[in-house]
């Protein structure tokens, strides 16, 4: 009967909280922490008592008011997901520490503080989330008082924020203590990302040789008696492992080169990227300046942004952008500037203009010497004449390229084979008009010098026409044979080609140089020179 | 009399671009591809110790054990005291690849398989086709301490060399490392010739 008006009055009183009977539990600690301010971080610990030794208790922590007879907790394992409560100092109610509550984190069983606040005082209490019968009244109480430094302004004492050297010796102190000798100090217990340091009392914890495991957040907790009571002074300590800083100046990875070669008219980013050596006080600087005869400034553009971090380096990059590459800019010089503390470096560009390669004509064109006995029907195009109007008439006049005929555009009077040779080199493409007469006449010795020209030049390309069928002579050269076998061909038709818009043309066209920039070829395809190659065995 | 593609020459195309009633491909740039594998680079006779000092060598029943050894008994116990640390060039980055063999008797490559560490009867290969294998491991310096090693499995993450006390024997063996800081899996590496 009892029982159950005890769970109605719960009921009725109960309101978002499921509220409990707060009193009932086993207060732990009073804790006191000393805030300046500075956003000095604070961590609660959810320590339940255990009926045996504890693992979790330094035996000077437990408040004298505990009897050890009341320990509703059962000790087992899963009382590491625990919910927390604060009771506000004033006569506000019960609430509920969850994931919204600011500035405070909860980490398994621990209570994370990100600022010390006044307002954070208050009774704190935890208890597990799953409770079994017997854990029901297991919950821990602990009073926390946030004291004012108002006499120290913030870095002046013991900061909770230390660096160790890795390597080196090194120590951890204990904010609030200040340096005294050891018989006047109290005895201190460390905890390190949580765990208890059961070897660690003194203050300050001394390191022999710090590596990399040292790093993390201590807790350091000493006794301080008040007139009535015994309160735990805590503060919390974040330790960092660093290496000892640098004594180079920062070094440029990008650019490497002095000079970039650009395209006029044409965007352009220009990349720098500087790694810089560890510094405890890192100030690192990354600019780009122009230099345009005896001026110079600095270049604005966005900040630098670090790309890569470790334990000794970090790389940062900054970038210039250009919309459009103008006259100015090629005379200017770039220059990128890095600097640290130890000093400065500097790497300059300066920008080229692409060049064209020099050469007069698109295509040299080469066919065999007409004789009208061999031509077939007289109504299809001979091989002189597509060499010497329909080629012009549709490769310059239509689409705008530069021919060279030798009989068109080659004073007379010259040596021939040296004339050959001349206008072969400054032509970007050869032609060949292969026929029966082309491989068995002297002409064939234009594509000889061709195919060796072309060896020495990657620039010059050469393309075959097949006008018609033939026999490979015996006793053309090797090269020249291997040439037949290897270099693009396309097939002339007869009237089907004669159009210039037909598939020949196409063709030839796929070949030709692109006219636009000063003879500079189009990379993309690069279709051409992996399939064709001449240099290659069959 | 057409020309003929070069032999293995496949191309992909990855783009099209239309033109001038044309229609243009581009090209796949596969150049920067590979397949996963460690590619065998040049060896390093060395003489490894645990932060002790203990020199590791290599017994009669091809055990790997740590001993306190003067200089002069180290060079003596040649070869069983001098490893052969290959390095091997790793398709990813994830620290310097390295194989550790010993030339007592026969040639014997370390071998960290089912987390039990045992010296098979094998030269260091040429290649290895996987990411991971039972006798690659990561050497990486310690953060701080540039002078001393560590060996991580490349087939157990997490798991280093490690020197344990075992009744009176200092053994070898493959451990998961103590996050709390753990000098066990900190060795030196003294580099020969």
């Amino acid at each position: 009967m009892l029982s159950l008006s005890w769970v109605f009055l719960w009921l009725i009183a109960g309101g978002k909280i499921k509220g409990f009977n707060t009193s009932d539990c086993s207060t732990g600690k009073l804790l006191r922490t000393y805030s300046a301010r500075c956003g000095e971080e604070f961590v609660l610990f959810c320590d339940f008592p255990e009926p045996q030794k504890s693992h979790f208790y330094h035996r000077s922590q437990l408040s004298p008011t505990q009897s050890s007879e009341h320990l509703p907790c059962s000790g087992s394992k899963n009382l590491s997901d625990v919910q927390w409560y604060l009771q506000p100092p004033n006569r506000d109610p019960l609430v509920e520490i969850t994931q919204n509550y600011p500035h405070v984190i909860q980490d398994k069983s621990t209570l994370h503080f990100l600022t010390t606040e006044m307002n954070n005082a208050g009774s704190y209490i935890c208890r597990p989330r799953i409770r079994s019968p017997k854990d029901e009244a297991c919950c821990v109480k602990m009073i926390l008082e946030v004291k004012p430094k108002t006499n120290m302004s913030c870095g002046s004492s013991i900061s909770h924020e230390q660096l160790l050297l890795l390597g080196s010796m090194g120590s951890i102190y204990c904010p609030g203590l200040s340096h005294q000798n050891d018989t006047q100090s109290p005895e201190v217990t460390w905890y390190q990302n949580g765990k208890l340091l059961s070897e660690k009392r003194r203050n300050p914890i001394e390191v022999d040789d710090v590596y990399d495991y040292h790093q993390g957040t201590y807790v350091c907790d000493y006794i301080q008696s008040d007139n009535s009571s015994l309160w735990t002074v805590r503060a919390v300590v974040r330790v960092k492992t660093i290496v000892k800083n640098t004594n180079l100046k920062p070094d440029i990875l990008d650019p490497i080169k002095d000079t970039l070669e650009v395209e006029l008219g044409k965007p352009l980013t220009l990349n720098c990227t500087a790694r810089f050596g560890f510094e405890i006080n890192f100030k690192p600087v990354i600019r780009w300046y122009v230099k345009d005869s005896d001026q110079e400034w600095e270049v604005p553009t966005p900040e630098g942004r670090s790309v890569k971090s470790t334990l000794k380096n970090e790389v940062i990059e900054r970038v210039v952008f250009l919309k459009e590459v103008t006259q100015s800019d090629l005379r200017r010089k770039f220059i990128c500037f890095a600097q640290n503390s130890i000093g400065n470096t500097t790497q300059s560009i300066q920008l080229k203009e692409k060049k064209g390669d020099e050469k007069e004509f698109d295509a040299f064109i080469s066919c065999g010497k007409w004789s009208s006995l061999e031509s077939g029907a007289t109504s299809s195009l001979s091989e002189e004449n597509l060499a010497l109007s329909l080629f012009p008439e549709v490769l310059e006049n239509k689409y705008g390229y530069t021919l060279c005929l030798l009989e068109r555009d080659v004073a007379p009077g010259g040596v021939y084979a040296e004339d050959i040779v001349s206008i072969i080199k400054k032509s970007r493409r050869g032609i060949f008009i292969l026929s029966p007469s082309y491989v068995s006449g002297p002409s064939v010795f234009e594509l000889q010098a061709a195919v060796n020209i072309a060896l020495e030049d990657q620039t010059l390309k050469l393309i075959l026409i097949k006008f018609s069928s033939f026999q490979e002579p015996e006793s053309l050269p090797p090269l020249v044979k291997k040439a037949l076998r290897v270099l693009p061909t396309v097939t002339w038709r007869g009237f089907k080609s004669v159009p210039p818009n037909s598939r020949f043309w196409t063709q030839i066209r796929y070949h030709m140089p692109v006219k636009s920039s000063k003879g500079f070829t189009w990379n993309h395809l690069r279709v051409i020179p992996r399939i064709f190659s001449l240099e290659k065995t069959q | 009399m057409a020309a003929e593609p070069v032999e293995d020459n496949c191309i992909s195309f990855v783009e099209m671009k239309f033109i001038n009633n044309t229609l243009y491909f581009v090209a796949e740039n596969d150049e920067d591809l590979e397949s996963d594998y460690f590619g065998k680079l040049e060896p390093k006779f060395s003489v490894i110790r645990n932060l002790n000092d203990q020199v590791l060598f290599i017994n009669q029943e091809t055990q790997p054990i740590f001993e306190d050894m003067p200089d002069s008994d180290c060079s003596d116990n040649a070869p069983q005291t001098i490893f052969i640390i290959c390095m091997y060039k790793d398709s990813l980055t994830r620290g310097l690849a390295v194989t550790i063999s010993v030339h007592y008797k026969k040639i014997c490559t370390l071998s960290c398989k089912n987390k039990i560490l045992s010296f098979k009867e094998m030269s260091p290969p040429d290649n290895i086709d996987d990411e991971g294998s039972d006798i690659i491991f990561f050497q990486r310096s310690v953060p701080g301490h540039d002078d001393k090693i560590q060996f991580e499995s490349s087939l157990y993450k997490g798991y280093f060399l490690a020197c344990k006390k075992e009744n009176d024997l200092f053994k070898l063996i493959l451990k998961k490392k103590d996050e709390n800081g753990d000098k066990s899996v900190m060795f030196t590496v003294q580099n020969k010739k």
